[in-house]
């Protein structure tokens, strides 16, 4: 059966995002045929801090997964759960713990250069306010709606859904926008507390 | 009177009258033992001796021939002291006795003949008108031939007629005269001077002999019945075959014969062998490496056959990339433990010429490593059925020999597929024991 090695960190605020490392220990499905001279390995991997995916899907660097955490997990002790591609499976009951966060009061947005294009990447600053000390290091959700006033409301896919990590309370995201249609837009951000931002009305065509 | 000294002093001195005698219904000798022990004992190559009286030196036995006895004989007398003598201890005494027969010569008519034998003259005796007459003559037993003198006128013609007589009887006698719970007895064989043929030998039927002692025409020999013998038939005979003298020993039982030992069983029929190969195998792929058993057969007596039970080892291994994940390494030891006939089918001098057959289990383990996840150790469990052909040489208790093997093998686990048999090629020894 494989196991669930160590969590490293295993505790971190919730305001706080960044790489954890979590490190497997388990013998794949393999089998091999003297015959042909060959071994077929089953890497398929499923890596969860509670029900959120971690990591690739395939096993890797002999078992020891590092992938970006997103602030966006509540407070509270999570189970690890790794499934190999047999299903076999093992869980490390509360390995990870999330403590409660320093959230910021809000966000303020860059003034966005307009038009912008749809399905073309164009970058957007985003500050935190009233962050604590060292400003904030989280992530937030990003999302766009058509702006209000606009004869057709409705929300415009945007990626990515979470944004990378503040830097000193600031972030410049790559974000890409697609719309059906030429309209003035705006881009939303909140983060697990609630605090919100909503960047000046741009247009995409 | 004859008398013999020995010059053992333990023998007696014997001495018998008359010393010589001629065989007829009215013959009688008088034999008389002196400086004898308490346990004498006497034997006579023929007649009857019978024990007469005895006084503080001596000891009377008196003799008779066989009541049909007519041919001239040299009759042995044995006697000693004790149950154990040696030849020394036993003094022998020969009796001449002569036979009385009538010659038919035919001759010169009026002839006046003579007879000699061995000495003795017997006649003058005229012959008739037709030169016949018939001469009375005792031959003793060294006689060989009669000269017959004719004389007519001034004229003599002798003529040489020769006497074929039978043989005299050896004296066969035993001490002591039965065998108690077959324990030993001596047999004591004498050959008169007057036997011509050549060699003595005594046959014991049913007993072991064994000589004792030899000396001159006189022969000691001790006689071991068989546990079974109820009795023992001796024979003295010449070397051509030639019977002299025979007797009977009867085997006396004073307790109950124990029953038979129960004779061991038998050696297994056949025998054990032993021996040891290396060599290795190739079944396609990565499925090769290197090999080597022990294999203990037993061969049936009745049939070129052993049945054989193989113990071997044999080891293979790979290494393979798997996609990006890395090397992946597996290595698979198994234990055939398999039965096996094998038929020696052709044997020409040293070479042997065999051809095998049989199958059994593959036990083994089989161990996975690889640089991009733990390592395995697993049970195996597989099977093997083969034919093979061996050629050996036979040098002295061993035969070294080459096999070529055919299998069909197969071993399986959750991880592995693999087949540690095909081609088995073999350099061996083995040797037989029991």
């Amino acid at each position: 059966m494989p196991t669930v090695v160590s969590v490293d960190p295993s505790t971190r605020k919730a305001s706080s995002s960044g790489p954890v490392t979590i490190t497997l220990g388990a013998v794949l499905p393999t089998s091999v045929d003297y015959g042909s001279g060959t071994a077929t390995v089953d890497d398929r991997l499923t890596l969860k801090i509670g029900a959120q995916t971690f990591g690739p899907s395939r096993w890797t660097d002999a078992g020891v997964v590092t992938d970006f955490l997103p602030s966006i997990l509540q407070p509270g002790d999570y189970d690890v759960t790794v499934t190999l591609g047999d299903g076999r499976f093992a869980t490390a009951t509360d390995a990870f713990r999330v403590t409660p966060g320093d959230w910021p009061t809000g966000y303020t947005f860059d003034t966005i250069p307009s038009p912008q294009s749809s399905g073309v990447p164009f970058e957007v600053t985003i500050t935190a306010q009233g962050a604590p000390d060292g400003g904030y290091g989280g992530t937030v959700y990003l999302s766009a709606f058509t702006a209000p006033g606009s004869a057709n409301q409705s929300p415009a896919p945007i990626s990515p859904t979470v944004s990378g990590p503040f830097d000193g309370g600031v972030r410049t995201e790559t974000v890409t926008v697609t719309v059906d249609h030429a309209d003035q837009y705006q881009i939303q951000v909140f983060d697990l507390a609630g605090h919100r931002g909503t960047s000046l009305p741009f247009t995409i065509r | 009177m004859l008398a013999v000294l020995t010059p053992a002093q333990a023998a007696p001195v014997v001495e018998a009258e008359p010393s010589r005698l001629v065989l007829g219904p009215r013959a009688r000798v008088e034999i008389t033992v002196r400086n004898a022990g308490p346990a004498l004992h006497g034997a006579v190559s023929m007649g009857t001796l019978t024990p007469g009286i005895s006084a503080g030196d001596f000891v009377r036995f008196f003799w008779t021939p066989p009541a049909d006895a007519r041919a001239p004989a040299l009759v042995l007398f044995a006697f000693w002291t004790g149950e154990a003598p040696t030849l020394s201890d036993i003094t022998v005494l020969g009796l001449p006795c002569a036979g009385r027969t009538e010659l038919s010569i035919e001759t010169e008519p009026g002839a006046r003949v003579t007879v000699e034998v061995a000495g003795a003259r017997f006649g003058p005796k005229r012959a008739d008108g037709q030169g016949r007459l018939k001469m009375p003559v005792e031959v003793g037993p060294n006689a060989h031939e009669a000269r017959v003198i004719a004389e007519l006128s001034d004229q003599s013609k002798i003529r040489v007629l020769p006497l074929n007589l039978p043989p005299s009887p050896w004296l066969l006698a035993v001490t002591p005269d039965q065998s108690l719970d077959g324990a030993p007895v001596h047999a004591l064989v004498v050959v008169p001077d007057s036997e011509e043929s050549p060699g003595t030998e005594l046959v014991a039927e049913g007993a072991r002999g064994e000589r004792e002692q030899e000396a001159g025409r006189r022969l000691l020999v001790r006689v071991t019945p068989e546990r079974s013998q109820s009795e023992v038939r001796l024979v003295a005979r010449t070397l051509d075959g030639s019977v002299r003298a025979e007797t009977t020993i009867d085997v006396v039982r004073t307790v109950p014969q124990p029953p038979e030992p129960v004779p061991p069983p038998p050696p297994p029929p056949g025998g054990w062998v032993l021996g040891g190969a290396i060599g290795g195998y190739v079944g396609g792929g990565s499925n090769a490496g290197p090999q080597g058993a022990v294999v203990l057969g037993y061969g049936l007596h009745e049939l070129p056959l052993v049945l054989e039970l193989e113990l071997g080892v044999r080891v293979q291994s790979m290494s393979t990339q798997v996609g990006t994940l890395g090397v992946q390494k597996s290595t698979l030891v198994v234990v055939p433990i398999e039965a096996a006939v094998r038929w020696e089918a052709l044997s020409a001098g040293a070479f042997r010429l065999d051809v095998r057959g049989g199958g059994g289990l593959l036990v083994g383990n089989h161990a996975l490593s690889s640089t991009f996840d733990a390592s395995l150790n697993e049970g195996a469990l597989g099977w093997e059925l083969f034919a093979a052909v061996q050629a050996g040489v036979q040098l002295g208790p061993v035969e070294p020999y080459l096999e070529v093997r055919g299998a069909i093998s197969r071993v399986t686990t959750d991880h592995l597929d693999a087949h540690p048999g095909g081609g088995i090629f073999s350099v061996g020894v083995r040797g037989m024991f029991r």
